[in-house]
């Protein structure tokens, strides 16, 4: 298998770092001091009566490369990860600065997060293609927002230590995440991927998203592109009046981009292989029980659809046994057969249920087929010593 | 009231001279001849030779001599003339000469052709110290600046190679000694560089001593004038510099004076160095070091070695140091010494294990609490919050509203 090119897409993230002065936009609009006497003294800054100096980063958006090498907290990140030296601290520090925090998106991690999302991407859907062949796209879609969607990225970031700022400057550590905070005024459940969903209501006409329109209009995860995003509902903040109205994102956000900018800095400095054995180690290693993603409304009637589509005979719930059928908690096993063969197996409290999970037993076991050696695409990449065996292409979903 | 015989007899006594006048005992007492023995009148009335008091008497014992040291009568407080005659003879005596006071009045007259030390009969002539005299010259004005004798610091504290300055001195000295004058009147000379830093070897003999070795002749002989030079030329130029106001008053030789002034202050100008470079003796030769074992047990070697170097340098030698030196490393030793630092974080900065950590940072204080919102960018919009507020940012802001 040839070598993918990926490592020429990384030409823009490597470019020399120039500050032009009219990138610098972000104005802090403060106030000036006001003469007025103090008549209330409220509990401020205690013991603060030396002078303090302040920064001389004070007036850039975001910490220069030189303080990378003095954090601490960056260097022990490093260290934590166990980063190869190949990849500067200086990288590191720009992965931390998401775009909001800094709009030039040399000094942010915009461009690497992109990347490493691509990076991501790759090694997620060949791992879970080539392990589960046959599995349906809205599973597929699910699983891999399971590994590498904003929760688990964000859990992930959380788990390798990193603190976010509480508002970002170019005094702020260089060890910090550092990105301008909006409110989320929605619960969790309606945020997704940074993207705030007015007043929770979904706005896209539903009628349009069957799966298709999943793979071909959304994004990575089937989620819904394109609407209002990123913009605060209502900025009662410190922050958001202190600094010029822009967009902001939540910390789920920031998070998520920073560990795509790592795994692309990691692509960049150190390699294929490295950005390989890095997603093993992070990603590939997390256990994901597919078999529970499953939901099925009519599996009796998918079932039939995939027997006579691979020729099968038509599928036929006999019951196995049963027991306590006038009782309070009757158990009735039932197996659905093709022909003579069973297909799948299971128990429920009525003879309806008992076959409605038979036949989600029974598909369950078609679409969750595993060869006993996953072997995927990048395994064989590099210099052609290892022999490609082709997995197995499916037929595709069961649709009406 | 207790009833003594003593009445009895008073008044049996004045019965029998005069019934009717009555004298009290007291004053009988006082009538009568005096008993003590110290009094003036005891010791002014010539008597005939007898034993002499008791005071001489221990005295004399406890000395062992007929003549005790310290004064014939030493409750009775000396006339100034007496006084000074009594030191002279003190120290006849301590001499062994005979018949000293004989000899005050010649002795005197032969200190003061000497002029050694006489002590003075009046103040004529004596220096007069305090008073209202100079205070203005001495407290306040800035033209007339004490000069002491470290305020100099001909080289400054900081010198990069103090070794080469310690040997430089060591041979300065060593050439007076062999020039055969006084060592430590060279301490204010004038100090120049060149070929006395470099051409001049200390080497130690067979027997151990150590002798100078001049590369180039007559150089020993060219420091040694130098030394020896009185520093007079440079007060007077001074005192010049502070009258002349008026250049159109100058004369042909103040005119001369005086560029010679400006051409000095123009050639300082070019030597200063800059803010962060220590200074440097300007040799180029490095030196065998033989001269570091030489020994310091001659005291007016130390003495002038130990004036010269703290002239030079500025700064003080401790007495313990002076003391336990005993060669010329030592004291190379002490000034070459780095100081101990003050605070912690100076002492971690130094320790190469947590510099190779590159996850540790080092403060020079407590991080307060301005400075651990700074960290974080929070405390940018706390000021900016307080400052809308018209609240005062730090205690200090309070008094000035």
């Amino acid at each position: 298998m040839r070598r993918t090119h990926l490592l020429r897409w990384s030409g823009t993230v490597l470019t020399p770092r120039t500050r032009p002065n009219s990138c610098l936009s972000i104005t802090f609009a403060i106030q000036s001091r006001n003469a007025a006497t103090a008549t209330a003294y409220a509990n401020y800054t205690p013991g603060i009566d030396k002078p303090v100096e302040p920064s001389p980063y004070e007036s850039l958006p975001s910490p220069p490369p030189e303080a990378s090498r003095k954090s601490a907290r960056l260097a022990a990140l490093h260290a934590r990860l166990y980063l190869s030296s190949r990849i500067p601290l200086e990288t590191l520090g720009r992965c931390l600065v998401d775009s909001t925090a800094d709009r030039h998106d040399s000094f942010n991690n915009s461009s690497l997060a992109i990347l490493g999302n691509d990076v991501l991407a790759y090694h997620t859907s060949e791992l879970i293609l080539c392990r589960y062949p046959r599995l349906p796209s809205a599973v597929i879609l699910a699983s891999t927002s399971a590994y590498i969607g904003p929760y688990a990225l964000s859990d992930l970031a959380k788990s390798w230590g990193v603190e976010a700022a509480a508002v970002p400057g170019g005094e702020v550590d260089a060890g910090l995440l550092q990105f301008r905070a909006i409110k989320s005024d929605n619960s969790e459940s309606e945020v997704r991927a940074g993207v705030l969903e007015k007043e929770g209501k979904i706005s896209s006409k539903s009628w349009k998203r069957g799966v298709s329109s999943l793979m071909k209009q959304d994004d990575f995860f089937g989620e819904i592109t394109g609407r209002e995003i990123l913009t605060p509902v209502q900025s009662t903040s410190i922050e958001s009046e202190y600094m010029a109205a822009g967009p902001g994102s939540t910390y789920q956000g920031a998070c998520t981009n920073f560990v795509r900018a790592v795994f692309g800095a990691v692509y960049v400095h150190a390699g294929r292989q490295a950005a390989k054995n890095f997603f093993n180690a992070h990603i590939a290693s997390r256990k994901l029980e597919v078999s529970k993603m499953f939901v099925f409304r009519a599996p009796e009637r998918d079932l039939a659809r995939l027997c006579a589509r691979e020729g099968f005979e038509p599928p036929v719930a006999r019951m196995i046994s049963e027991t306590g059928r006038l009782s309070v908690a009757p158990v009735f096993n039932v197996g659905v057969f093709s022909g003579k063969e069973k297909l799948g197996e299971a128990t429920g409290a009525s003879l309806q249920e008992a076959r409605f999970r038979a036949a989600v037993s029974a598909l369950k076991g078609w679409y969750l087929y595993s060869p006993l050696q996953v072997q995927v695409p990048s395994d064989v990449e590099g210099d052609g010593s290892k022999e490609w065996t082709p997995v197995l292409v499916d037929g595709g979903e069961v649709v009406w | 009231m207790k009833v003594s015989h003593r009445s009895t007899q008073l008044w049996l006594k004045t019965s029998r001279s005069s019934p009717k006048t009555f004298i009290c005992h007291r004053c009988r007492c006082l009538t009568q001849k005096s008993h003590f023995t110290t009094t003036r009148q005891a010791r002014a009335s010539p008597e005939e030779p007898q034993k002499p008091d008791l005071t001489t008497r221990l005295r004399r014992r406890i000395w062992g001599t007929e003549t005790p040291p310290g004064q014939k009568d030493p409750y009775r407080r000396l006339t100034p003339e007496e006084k000074a005659a009594e030191l002279l003879e003190q120290e006849s005596i301590a001499e062994g000469k005979q018949n000293a006071s004989q000899d005050t009045a010649t002795e005197i007259a032969r200190r003061q052709s000497a002029g050694e030390y006489l002590p003075a009969q009046n103040w004529d002539g004596l220096e007069r110290i305090g008073g209202a005299t100079g205070w203005w010259e001495e407290e306040w004005d800035r033209n007339n600046v004490y000069r002491g004798f470290l305020t100099e610091g001909v080289l400054g504290e900081k010198v990069a190679n103090i070794e080469d300055v310690v040997r430089r001195v060591a041979v300065e000295i060593l050439a007076l000694k062999q020039a055969g004058g006084a060592l430590h009147e060279g301490a204010q000379a004038e100090w120049s560089e060149g070929d006395f830093m470099e051409n001049i070897d200390i080497v130690k003999n067979e027997d151990g001593s150590f002798t100078l070795r001049e590369q180039t002749p007559d150089l020993i002989d060219e420091l040694v004038e130098l030394l020896q030079r009185p520093p007079e030329e440079e007060m007077e130029i001074e005192e010049l510099s502070q009258d002349i106001e008026d250049p159109e008053a100058l004369g042909a030789e103040e005119q001369r004076l005086l560029d010679e002034i400006h051409a000095e202050e123009e050639a300082g100008e070019e030597q200063t160095l800059e803010e962060n470079e220590i200074p440097t003796v300007a040799t180029t030769k490095t030196h065998d070091p033989i001269y570091l074992e030489l020994p310091l047990t001659d005291i007016a070697f130390k003495f002038a070695l130990i004036k010269r170097l703290t002239y030079l340098l500025g700064t003080r030698i401790p007495d313990p140091k002076i003391n336990s030196s005993k060669t010329l490393g030592d004291v190379v030793a002490y000034l070459s010494e780095k100081p101990k630092p003050t605070k912690l974080a100076e002492i971690l900065r130094e320790i190469p294990e947590l510099k190779a950590l590159p996850n540790v940072e080092i403060y020079d204080t407590k991080r307060n609490f301005v400075q651990k919102e700074m960290e974080i960018g929070r405390w940018k919009v706390i000021e900016a919050e307080l400052k809308k507020k018209g609240l005062p940012i730090r205690k200090s802001d309070r008094l000035h509203g």
